[in-house]
């Protein structure tokens, strides 16, 4: 049984109950322990990074150290969090003079970065740990009826050098999980492009449109519903359906689901046990093909 | 051996009392009277021509001295004049000092002439220790096969073969492919000329007279029977051994299974073989059969069989078929050695493989496809007959994308421009807006390059014709939903927008790389390669077809990728490299190369490893110990293996250290008001040379420091800077060529590298540090030397005398 610290990140808590509750439920399934640390703080993502590389470093490895002590990989859900623990893993690895002058920062609070753990992007747990053969074996209701467009966003791939997830331009391994689910994975273009989610505030027309790209091409390709794996996506395409609607008068109907809940429920958890009210695009139509 | 004490003669030049208006000629003369071995001092204006010269000659003549000294103006003028005519008075001409009195001590410290004075002294007795320590050298000859090997069989390769063969050397031509012609013979049509780019083989003289044409296609050329030209195709390099001039070279020739006495070309072996693979020759946009010649018939003319695909007995049908008997199954690959006195290689280059960039996804949208793909297309005789079609359903493409730079001028793969691409897309563009003028053509750019005469014009008309172009490298090339179309998803600069542009053909410009097999064949030649992969010339402005090894020449694509006119120029340089090298039957080469004492030589290979030109090479002296020997024939007498030595086995017979030491000595021995005295050790090549320019410029130092040239500063050793603080500097400049560009490849490098191992060694002995630098110059920065030496003298000024053994 394979055992990781979860690391949830802040906007999972504060406004995604849908999908640490699927994440959990179905890693039970699947025999993965999740351990939850105490003291665990905000990942340090881009807009930080940008502000102070080595202030951001520093509180990024905080996180680290924590999974240190504990002995333990961190699991990440949320790609930005991926991201971030993951270049600063590799970054103070690699670099033994940036990782003195962060442990320097870092003795301030009792803690130092060794260098011992490993971050975990929900699909590679799924994929090296679990692998195919157990996944598919485990999965007891197939989404058979499915036809999934899977959406990455660019935060679990890129700096695809750090990260070693997938290649960044051509990547499979959620399409891979997303068939080992039962269910059709489709193509369609500008997959791999940006879902405008961290444009929101900054410029909304843009971001839409983004959005409204992604949207489109599923829809046209006959997809069913979009497979996610971060929760600015999920915003971006779930909640801008809405958006959509109102500002550019043009009405999508496309469920959008992290894979994860599509996972717990391939994996016989209830419907019901996911809170799946969050999500602003009913998915109903999911449910009744499963 | 007979020890006989050296008479030095010594010839001060005054340059037209240029010199002596500076320094005291009187003071200089008396003390040079009085240096030990010194026997005869003559004064004169200068000793380059008329009585100066006859003067010294009569003295060299009368046996009255037996080395000679000349202290004078510009050496690099006169130094070569004096030593042919000490050489036919009967002297060893390499017993003889030239010394730059003028660029070297009055010019430049013209406003102390009481220091001068005193340099010129120092510089005199330091020559007349180093004239007595010289030794007679031999001049070498090593002879020389008249005939050449040329690697690779396209146009550069071709045309150094003919010229080459015409002036009368035997000539081998290897091409590993069955055909000649490189990628010229798939290109269909060249620019700037607009006519077939196998139009390619310049008039040989023999031949032409018979045929009466100034240029013409390969197939018609008549080239096999090209007078003293082997051609050898479907063969490969495996080896190379010996020196130049006498290579031994074995090849190996994969069979055509074709016998090519009896091939009539009549196509039956092609029309009965049950075997279709993709080909290659068209860009895998059609088959080919097992057996196959490639259309237009390009040179020889004689099928094949591809032994990778034929069933060869198991079918046999062409055997049958074939109604002369040509073919032969039971062909089997052959061996042979050929002995030639030269080597070039013109491997040329090949497209990128593209598929790496994913976003673009050549070879899985069938549609995406590259120019030397679409040259086949536009070629009348291609897979589509001249036709422009796309790939996935035979259907004529209307709208046509050209993407370039793919590959190149990105840090991912490529940094460097492939220079030619720019003007392949827009020949391909015009010719085909040419034939089918409402096709919708766009080419996605960085920058347009059209730099070659007459370029920017295809590059103008392109626009007249209404072909668009989009600054922007496209990001994605997508499948549309609805359409079969390509969509290609680029950025436009010029309208700071996003495009999105449809296709139903895009055409990649891929970066062009070296030749596959580059880099066994310069492991197996032992010459080096550049940063990017393409054979590296000896030195790109002034030697840009020689390699570092002498009788090693390179050309065409094989040293970057280049079009049609270029690759001529550079084969036809190739091939006059060649002759001079070849012509003389014999190699003419002195012996200031360097020599290894093997009583010292002890088993550790530092120095074959170090010798940039793998002069040498160790054999075993007996069970236990190897032995390191020197070819005089590849040395070129640079000395890093003297620096390298870690037992001081290798010396250069030209400069020797006791040689140097003696010198040094001599520099440092005369010391009155001059101080605080400094060694500038200067490579003969760039260091020297900016020492002079310091002088001609009339640039002003300080005459406390004192030049010694050495052939290159890849020789000094670590004790021997050591031992010019023994011999009273207080300060040791070391000046060499930059590092790019140093004379011998590695010297300045090497060197470098001792100069910081030194430092370390000096704070140890509680030496500052700072008393030792390394500077790195070209000729024309005689002001930068200039400055270092003033620099240096500051420097030196404030960090107090040195004592070595402390009071
Ligand atoms: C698509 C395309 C279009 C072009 N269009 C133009 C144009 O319009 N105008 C223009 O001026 N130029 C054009 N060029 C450039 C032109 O083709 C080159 O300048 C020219 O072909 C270079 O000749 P080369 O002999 O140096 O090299 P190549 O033509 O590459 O010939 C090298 C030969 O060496 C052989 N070889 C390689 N390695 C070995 C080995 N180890 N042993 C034995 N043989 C070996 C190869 O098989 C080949 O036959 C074009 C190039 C391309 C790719
Ligand atoms: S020639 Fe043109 S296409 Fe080729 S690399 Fe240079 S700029 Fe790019």
């Amino acid at each position: 049984m394979s055992k990781y610290a979860l690391f949830l990140g802040c906007t999972i808590p504060a406004r995604q109950p849908n999908y640490e509750l699927s994440s959990r439920k179905a890693l039970a399934k699947l025999e993965v322990e999740l351990v939850d640390l105490p003291d665990m703080t905000c990942c340090s993502p881009p807009p930080v990074q940008s502000l102070d590389l080595e202030t951001s470093l520093a509180i990024a490895s905080y996180n680290l150290c924590l999974a240190e002590e504990a002995g333990l990989d961190l699991l990440a859900l949320c790609s930005g969090c991926f991201e971030s623990l993951a270049i600063a893993n590799a970054e103070l690895k690699h670099d033994p003079e940036l990782k003195a002058r962060i442990n320097r920062i870092l003795s301030a609070t009792g803690k130092q970065f060794r260098g011992t753990v490993e971050i975990k992007h929900l699909l590679e747990v799924l994929n090296e740990d679990i692998g195919l053969k157990r996944l598919k074996a485990a999965v007891s209701r197939p989404l058979s009826n499915l036809k999934i467009a899977p959406f990455y966003g660019c935060h679990a791939l890129r700096p695809s050098e750090l990260l070693k997830l997938d290649d960044p331009e051509q990547p499979h391994i959620l399409e891979t999980l997303i068939e080992a689910l039962g269910a059709k994975s489709l193509e369609y273009p500008n997959k791999l492009k940006c879902c405008g989610g961290l444009l929101r505030g900054v410029s909304d027309k843009l971001a839409l449109e983004l959005a409204r790209d992604k949207l489109l091409n599923a829809s046209k390709a006959g997809a069913d519903c979009i497979a996610t794996l971060c929760p600015f996506c999920f915003v971006a395409l779930d909640i801008g359906q809405i958006q959509i609607r109102s500002k550019l008068d043009e009405t999508f109907d496309i469920p959008i689901l992290h894979y994860s809940e599509l996972l717990a429920l391939a994996l016989g958890v209830e419907s019901s046990e996911l809170a799946l009210e969050t999500h602003k695009i009913r998915v109903d139509k999911i449910l009744d093909r499963i | 051996m007979e020890t006989k004490e050296p008479k030095v003669g010594v010839f001060l030049s005054d340059s037209g009392k240029q010199l002596s208006n500076i320094l005291d000629f009187h003071a200089i003369t008396n003390f040079v009277k009085g240096i030990p071995g010194v026997v005869y001092v003559a004064q004169g204006s200068d000793f380059w021509h008329d009585r100066g010269l006859e003067n010294l000659v009569e003295t060299v003549k009368s046996k009255k001295i037996d080395r000679v000294v000349v202290a004078g103006t510009t050496p690099k003028l006169s130094e070569v004049k004096i030593a042919r005519e000490i050489e036919k008075a009967g002297l060893n001409p390499y017993l003889m000092e030239y010394l730059d009195l003028k660029d070297h001590c009055a010019m430049p410290h013209r406003s102390t002439p009481a220091e001068a004075t005193e340099k010129a002294k120092a510089m005199l007795a330091g020559s007349v220790e180093r004239a007595k320590l010289l030794e007679p050298l031999k001049k070498l000859e090593f002879p020389s096969l008249k005939s050449a090997l040329v690697i690779g069989g396209g146009i550069a390769g071709m045309q150094t073969a003919i010229d080459l063969a015409d002036l009368g050397f035997q000539v081998n031509l290897v091409e590993r492919e069955p055909f000649l012609g490189g990628l010229a013979a798939r290109a269909g049509r060249f620019f700037p000329t607009d006519d077939c780019a196998i139009c390619i083989q310049p008039p040989s003289s023999d031949v032409k007279t018979i045929t009466h044409t100034s240029r013409k296609c390969v197939y018609r050329s008549g080239f096999s029977e090209v007078p003293n030209l082997a051609i050898h195709t479907k063969t490969r390099v495996l080896a190379v051994e010996g020196e130049p001039g006498n290579y031994s070279v074995t090849i190996e020739k994969t069979p055509r299974y074709i016998d090519e006495d009896k091939c009539i070309n009549c196509d039956k072996c092609t029309k009965v073989c049950p075997v279709e693979v993709p080909d290659e020759y068209n860009g895998k946009l059609t088959k080919r059969k097992a057996v196959y010649s490639n259309i237009p018939s390009v040179h020889p003319p004689i099928y094949t069989i591809d032994e990778n695909s034929c069933k060869f007995h198991d079918c046999a049908r062409c055997v049958e078929a074939c109604p002369t008997g040509a073919v032969k199954l039971d062909q089997k690959p052959e061996k042979t050695t050929i002995n030639v006195g030269s080597i070039i290689v013109a491997t040329g280059f090949e497209e990128f493989d593209s598929s790496v960039i994913k976003e673009y996804h050549y070879n899985e949208y069938p549609d995406v496809i590259t120019n030397l793909q679409l040259a086949r297309m536009i070629d009348n005789f291609g897979p589509t007959k001249g036709a422009i079609l796309r790939p996935s359903n035979h259907q004529p493409a209307k709208k046509i994308v050209f993407v370039q730079c793919v590959g190149s001028r990105d840090q991912r793969y490529k940094l460097y421009c492939s220079s030619i691409c720019c003007m392949i897309s827009l020949k391909h563009a015009t010719i085909i807006k040419s034939a089918f003028p409402d096709t919708d053509v766009t080419i996605c750019y960085i920058d347009m390059r059209t730099t070659g005469r007459e370029h920017e014009y295809y590059y103008e008309k392109a626009r007249d014709m209404g072909i668009k172009f989009v600054k922007g490298r496209p990001t994605e090339i997508t499948k549309s939903l609805e359409t079969d179309k390509l969509v290609v998803d680029t950025e436009a600069a010029l309208l700071h927008r996003m495009l999105q542009v449809e296709a139903d053909l895009v055409v990649i410009a891929p970066a062009m790389i070296p030749a596959k097999g580059t880099e066994q064949l310069a492991e197996v030649l032992g010459v080096d390669l550049d940063i990017d992969g393409f054979f590296k010339e000896y030195n790109a402005k002034l030697r840009p077809t020689e390699t570092k090894l002498r009788g090693i020449y390179i050309c065409g694509g094989a040293t970057f990728p280049k079009d049609a006119p270029t690759t001529s120029l550079h084969a036809h340089s190739a091939a006059i490299k060649a002759a001079k090298f070849l012509n003389a039957s014999k190699i003419t080469k002195d012996q200031r190369t360097a020599v290894i004492d093997q009583d010292f030589c002890g088993d550790c290979e530092f120095c074959p490893a170090t010798c940039p030109y793998q002069a040498i090479s160790v054999e075993r002296k007996d069970e236990e110990h190897l032995a390191a020997k020197v070819s005089d024939l590849l040395c070129e007498g640079c000395g890093i293996c003297v620096g390298a030595c870690p037992l001081g086995a290798i010396e250069l017979r030209h400069a020797r250290p006791s040689q140097m030491k003696a010198q040094m000595k001599g520099l440092m021995s005369v010391n009155g008001t001059s101080s605080p005295l400094i060694l500038a050790i200067c490579c003969s090549e760039c260091g020297h040379t900016a020492v002079d320019s310091s002088g001609m410029a009339m640039m002003e130092y300080p005459a406390n420091v004192r030049v010694m040239r050495v052939p290159c500063t890849g020789i000094v050793q670590v004790q021997q800077i050591l031992e010019a603080f023994k011999a009273g500097a207080q300060g040791v400049m070391v000046v060499g060529c930059k590092t790019e560009g140093c004379h011998y490849e590695a010297g300045s490098e090497k060197a470098e590298k001792k100069v910081d191992m030194t430092k370390i060694l000096l704070q140890e002995y509680g030496v500052d540090p700072e008393r030792l630098e390394m500077f790195k110059m070209v000729f024309i920065e005689g002001r930068e030397f200039a400055e270092a030496a003033r620099n240096m003298t500051e420097r030196l000024q404030k960090l107090g005398r040195l004592n070595l053994i402390p009071s």
